[in-house]
C-alpha cells in the first residue's frame, strides 16, 4: 500500500524546473542590500504542469459540498451559486485599491451602501458596519461597541453573559477583550433558565449574548422576558447571527429586543466557506449605538457615495481598510437574486427540511432529547456512539459528518439547509439507519467493513498527532 | 419567468409530503413558538438599486453587476501601495481558487474528509516558515492588522506582561486597529516616534523595560524603509521582551529574513502572495513563531500524522488552544480564517519558486523602485524626504503641489498616484509615498516622470 495520497510539493522539486515567467529586465542591477540579503528560502522548484497536477490531486482528496449534502449543524453549508463567484471576480471589483480616488470606486461603494440597507431590514437594526471578517470578529466588534457605549455613559460594567449552550466563540470573544465571562444555565427545554438569568443579570453586566434559535435549534419563546430582564438592568442584548438562516422574513432580532447583531454572510447569504474562510461578519446596532460603529461607514451624499470617517463616538477600526469586500459583493448579489420572497423561502424551506429530518429519524428510532418541540433550521440527536456513527457515514456511505458533541457531549447537530433535495435528505437518513445498525450488531459491522471505503485515509491517529506535532516539513540538507 | 428562489430544489409536492411527515398543515405551524406580536407579518422591504423590483433574474443581475463594476475604474497604472500591493497574479492561482472542492468545504475539523485542505495548509505553513525562518505558522488569520493584535496578545501571554511598544512607522490603519482593541482590558500601549523615516531607536530604548511584553516594528516600514532590526532585537532581548517583526509587504521576505535579525515572532500580511487587492480584502494575515511558543499561538495549525493503517495523514493540531474546545480560556476567538487566501499563497509561491521569488522581489520591485526614486527625485520639487536609508519597493518624496490635486491630475492620464502621506501624518503634508511593483515597468516610470515634469511647467489648473 502507498504511504501517502499525494506527495508533498517539496518532494517534487528539481533544480532547473520553473513555472514563472517575467519580462526581460531593463535596468542595471545594483547591490542594494549587502549583508542584509538572506540565503535561499527553500521554496519548491517545480513546473507549472506539476503545480496543476499537485493541487488538482489535493482537491480530489476533499469531500465536496457540491456533490454531498453537508449537514454541519450551526454552519449553514448551503449551495454556493457560481454566479456570485463570477460576479465577484469581475476586474472592476477584484483589482481595485482601497485608497483609490472616491470618484473611481463608486460601484464598490454602491454595493456596500445597499448591502448595509438590506442587512438593516433583515435584522431590524439601524445601521451595520461591514468591516468584520468573520462571525467571531463581529462578536469582538459588537462587544467593543457595547463597552464603548457604557464607558461613554460613565458606567463600569465588566461582565458579559452567555448561555452554557452558546457557540465557543462567545465566551472566547468576551475574555479576549478583557471582560469577565459568566455562564447562564439552560433549562430542561433547552431554553434560557430565566431564574438563573435574573440572578446573574446585575448592574455590572454589560451584555447578554444569545442566539435565537439557539444551538439546540430551538426558538426560545421567552425572548421578550429575556429582553426585559436585560434592559431593566440597563444591559445590552447581543444577537449571535450564526442561526439567522431560520428566520429571514419571519421575525427580526431588532423587533425581539436585540441591540447588536452580527450576521455570518458565509452562512446565511450563500458565500462560500472556502475551507474555513474568508467569510464576513457585518455587525448591526440599534439607533443609540450608531455613533459607536467602526469607521468608515458608507453614506450617500446627493448622487455620490462617500466613505464617512466622522462618527462621533467611533470605536476606531477593527480591520485595515473596509472589510472582506469580495465576500460582501457575493452576498449583495445573492440578495438581489432572491429578493424578499426568496429570502423568506430560504428560511421556511430550511425549517421544513430540519423538521422533516427530525421527525423521520425519530420514527426510525433515533433519540432527540428536545424532539417534543418543532425545531427551527437544525435539530439535535443524541447517540452513545456518535464518533463511530459519524465516521462510518463518511467512510462507507460517502456522507459528510454533521456537528458532533455540540451543544452537549454525544450530540449530533444536523442542519440540512434549504438548498438540499428531498432525495439527498432521505438518502442521508437511510445511511444513518444503516450505520446505526452496524454499531448495534457486530455481524452487520463485519459486512460493512468489507465494503469499499470512500475516505482517502482510514481513521486518523489523533493521539499521535496531538502528542507528536509535526507542523512543517523540515528542509533536506 | 423568474422564481423567487432558483437555488431551492424542494417542489410544492416535496413540501406537502414533508409537512405530512412532520404532522403539520402549513409551514407557519412550525414557527408557533414565536409570539405573534414579535413576528414580521409583512414582506421585507428591500429597495432595488435598479428600476426593476427584486428578485432579479441571472441575466438582469449579471448585467447590473457588470455595469457597476465598470463604474470602478481599475485599468490604471498603480503607483500606490501603502499596505495593499498591486502584484501580478498568475492565472493558475485564480483557476484553483475556483475549484468547488477548494472553495466550498468547511473548516477541516474532520480529517478523513478534508485531507486536501489539510495538506494545502501544511505546505503553506512550511513555505511561510522557510520564508520567515521560524518553526511554526498558523494556517492564516483575517489580515495583517488583526494579526498584529493577536501577536501582541500572544506575546503578553508568553511573558506575563501587559505593556506593548509599537512604532509610529507602522501602517497607520494597523495602529488604529491596534489601539481599538487594546482599549479593552488592562494594557499599556506606548507609541515610539519616527526620525528620518525610521523608528527613533533612542526613544525606543528609553521606553523598553521589565514591563514590556513586546516591541513591534514593521519592516519595510510604512515609508518603505528597512528598519535597524538588529538593534531593535538587542534592545528588546535585554529586558527579556519579545521582538515581533511585522511584515506588511510579504514579498520583501524573499530578500530579508526576519530571523537573521533575531525576531521572536513574525506577524503580518501576505496579500502580496497571490491575493487580489480586492478593495482592501479579503487578504491574508499570518503569525509565525518558534516551537517553544506554539501553545500560545492563535488560529488553526495543521500537523502531519498517520491514519490507523500508518499512512501519512494530516489533521488540526492543538485544538485545546481554540474557542470551540476551551471557550473562555482559548488563546483567541478565531473561528473562520482566510484559508482560501493561504491556498492562493501556496500556489503563488510554488509558481515563483526559490529563484523566481528572489528575482521578482529584487529586479522588478526593489531595483525598479530605486530607479523610480532616482528618476523622480531629480524633478524639480520632488526631493527625497528621508535620506540615507535602504528601502524596498516604496519611497517617500516631497511634492511641490497639493498631493490630492496632483493625483486628480494623474488620474486623467490613467495613473493612480502615490499616497498622500498627510492623510495619516499631518507632519508630512505634501509628501508622497510611491510604490513600484512588477506591474509598473521602466516605461511607466519614465512616463510618470514626464507627466510630473510637464505639470511643473503647466501647473495643476
Amino acid at each position: 500500500m502507498e504511504k501517502e495520497n499525494v506527495q508533498l510539493i517539496f518532494k517534487e522539486s528539481q533544480d532547473g524546473r520553473v513555472a514563472y515567467s517575467l519580462p526581460k529586465s531593463t535596468i542595471k542591477k545594483k547591490d542594494l542590500l549587502g549583508e542584509y540579503k538572506r540565503e535561499n528560502p527553500g521554496l519548491p522548484q517545480v513546473s507549472e504542469r506539476q503545480i496543476a497536477g499537485h493541487y488538482q490531486n489535493l482537491a480530489d482528496l476533499n469531500f465536496c459540498p457540491y456533490s454531498e449534502m453537508d449537514p454541519l449543524g450551526s454552519c449553514t453549508m448551503k449551495y454556493n451559486p457560481p454566479l456570485m463567484e463570477a460576479l465577484a471576480s469581475l476586474p472592476g471589483f477584484l483589482d481595485m485599491h482601497p485608497y483609490q480616488d472616491e470618484s473611481t470606486i463608486q460601484g464598490a461603494l454602491e454595493v456596500m451602501y445597499f448591502l448595509d440597507l438590506y442587512l438593516r431590514e433583515v435584522a431590524g437594526m439601524a445601521q451595520f458596519t461591514l468591516q468584520p471578517s468573520a462571525g467571531a470578529h463581529g462578536e469582538s466588534t459588537g462587544i467593543m461597541i457595547g463597552g464603548a457605549y457604557f464607558t461613554h455613559n460613565k458606567e463600569n460594567r465588566t461582565k458579559i453573559l452567555a448561555p452554557d449552550s452558546s457557540h465557543g466563540t462567545n465566551p472566547a470573544s468576551v475574555t479576549n477583550l478583557g471582560f469577565e465571562y459568566e455562564q447562564v444555565n439552560s433549562n430542561r427545554q433547552g431554553w434560557v433558565d430565566l431564574e438563573d438569568l435574573e440572578k446573574r443579570m446585575t448592574e455590572n453586566v454589560a451584555i447578554f449574548m444569545l442566539t435565537n434559535p439557539n444551538t439546540y435549534g430551538l426558538f426560545d419563546p421567552n425572548i421578550d422576558k429575556i429582553a426585559e430582564i436585560i434592559h431593566r438592568k440597563g444591559g445590552l442584548l447581543y444577537y449571535d447571527g450564526a442561526n439567522l438562516n431560520a428566520i429571514m422574513g419571519k421575525y427580526r432580532p431588532g423587533d425581539l429586543g436585540f441591540d447588536i447583531v452580527h450576521i455570518n454572510l458565509h452562512k446565511t447569504f450563500g458565500t462560500p466557506h472556502a475551507m474555513g474562510g474568508p467569510g464576513a461578519g457585518p455587525t448591526g446596532v440599534v439607533e443609540k449605538l450608531k455613533d459607536f460603529l467602526p469607521i468608515p461607514t458608507v453614506e450617500k451624499q446627493g448622487e455620490k457615495y462617500i466613505l464617512n470617517y466622522s462618527l462621533k463616538h467611533t470605536i476606531g477600526k477593527v480591520k485595515a481598510f473596509y472589510g472582506n469586500y469580495s465576500v460582501l459583493t457575493r452576498a449583495f448579489a445573492y440578495i438581489l437574486m432572491l429578493g424578499p420572497e426568496g429570502l423568506r423561502k430560504v428560511s421556511e424551506t430550511a425549517v421544513v427540511h430540519a423538521n422533516y429530518m427530525q421527525e423521520k429519524l425519530k420514527k426510525r428510532g433515533f433519540k432527540f432529547p428536545y424532539g417534543n418541540q418543532h425545531c427551527m433550521h437544525e435539530c439535535v440527536m443524541k447517540h452513545e456512539n456518535i464518533d463511530t456513527l459519524g465516521h462510518l457515514l463518511s467512510e462507507y456511505f460517502k456522507k459528510l459528518q454533521a456537528t458532533i458533541h455540540f451543544p452537549e457531549p454525544n450530540f449530533y447537530m444536523i442542519e440540512p439547509t434549504e438548498t438540499e433535495t428531498k432525495e439527498s435528505i432521505d438518502e442521508y437518513i437511510e445511511a444513518m439507519v444503516e450505520a446505526d445498525k452496524a454499531i448495534k450488531d457486530p455481524t452487520v459491522m463485519e459486512e460493512l467493513e468489507k465494503r469499499k471505503t470512500f475516505t482517502p485515509i482510514r481513521k486518523i491517529n489523533a493521539k499521535k498527532g496531538m502528542a507528536r506535532p509535526c507542523l512543517i516539513e523540515e528542509e533536506e540538507e | 419567468m423568474k422564481d423567487s428562489n432558483s437555488y431551492i430544489s424542494t417542489t410544492k409536492n416535496d413540501l406537502s409530503e414533508m409537512l405530512l411527515e412532520i404532522g403539520v398543515n402549513k409551514i407557519d405551524d412550525l414557527y408557533k413558538a414565536i409570539p405573534q406580536k414579535l413576528r414580521l407579518n409583512r414582506d421585507l422591504l428591500l429597495p432595488s438599486p435598479l428600476k426593476i423590483d427584486l428578485p432579479l433574474s441571472e441575466i438582469e443581475l449579471s448585467g447590473y453587476m457588470h455595469e457597476i463594476s465598470a463604474k470602478n475604474k481599475s485599468n490604471y497604472k498603480y503607483f500606490l501601495g501603502a499596505g495593499c500591493y498591486n502584484h501580478y497574479i498568475p492565472s493558475i492561482v485564480d483557476l484553483f481558487l475556483k475549484l468547488p472542492k477548494f472553495y466550498t468545504p468547511y473548516t477541516p475539523y474532520k480529517p478523513e474528509t478534508n485531507q486536501g485542505t489539510l495538506q494545502v495548509m501544511f505546505e503553506y505553513q512550511t513555505m511561510m516558515c522557510r520564508l520567515t525562518g521560524l518553526e511554526v505558522s498558523n494556517a492564516s488569520l483575517y489580515d495583517g492588522a488583526t494579526a498584529m493584535v493577536e501577536a501582541a496578545k500572544m506575546a503578553s501571554r508568553l511573558t506575563g506582561r501587559n505593556e506593548i511598544i509599537i512604532s509610529k512607522s507602522i501602517h497607520p490603519e494597523y495602529r488604529q486597529v491596534f489601539n481599538t482593541y487594546f482599549r479593552y482590558g488592562d494594557w499599556k500601549v506606548i507609541e515610539v516616534g519616527v526620525s528620518n523615516g525610521k523608528t527613533n531607536l533612542k526613544e525606543l530604548e528609553q521606553n523598553i523595560s521589565e514591563q514590556t511584553a513586546a516591541v513591534i516594528i514593521q519592516s519595510p516600514n510604512f515609508f518603505g524603509i528597512i528598519e535597524d532590526l538588529n538593534q531593535v532585537a538587542r534592545m528588546a532581548h535585554k529586558h527579556a521582551s519579545l521582538f515581533i517583526s511585522l511584515v506588511v509587504e510579504a514579498l520583501s521576505l524573499a530578500l530579508i529574513k526576519p530571523t537573521d535579525f533575531d525576531a521572536d515572532i513574525v506577524a503580518g500580511e501576505a496579500q502580496s502572495f497571490g491575493s487580489h487587492m480586492s478593495f482592501g480584502g479579503p487578504h491574508l494575515g499570518f503569525i509565525n513563531c518558534y516551537s517553544k511558543h506554539k501553545s500560545k499561538l492563535p488560529g488553526r495549525v495543521v500537523t502531519k500524522t498517520e491514519d490507523a493503517d500508518g499512512k501519512t495523514a494530516y489533521m488540526l493540531w492543538g485544538a485545546a488552544r481554540e474557542q470551540h474546545i476551551s471557550r473562555n480560556r482559548a488563546t483567541s476567538n478565531i473561528c473562520s480564517n482566510h484559508a482560501l487566501n493561504a491556498l492562493a499563497a501556496s500556489i503563488y509561491l510554488s509558481w515563483y519558486g526559490n529563484k523566481g521569488l528572489e528575482e521578482l522581489a529584487d529586479l522588478y520591485n526593489m531595483q525598479m523602485a530605486h530607479y523610480a526614486y532616482e528618476t523622480i527625485r531629480k524633478i524639480n520639487g520632488y526631493a527625497a524626504t528621508f535620506t540615507g536609508n535602504t528601502f524596498f519597493n516604496e519611497f517617500v518624496v516631497n511634492c511641490p503641489h497639493d498631493v490630492c490635486l496632483l493625483n486628480k491630475k494623474l488620474l486623467e492620464h490613467s495613473i493612480v498616484g502615490g499616497l498622500d502621506l498627510g492623510r495619516f501624518y499631518p507632519e508630512y503634508k505634501n509628501k508622497i509615498l510611491f510604490c513600484i511593483t512588477e506591474k509598473t515597468n521602466q516605461n511607466d516610470i519614465d512616463e510618470l516622470a514626464d507627466i510630473l515634469t510637464s505639470l511643473n511647467e503647466k501647473g495643476l489648473k
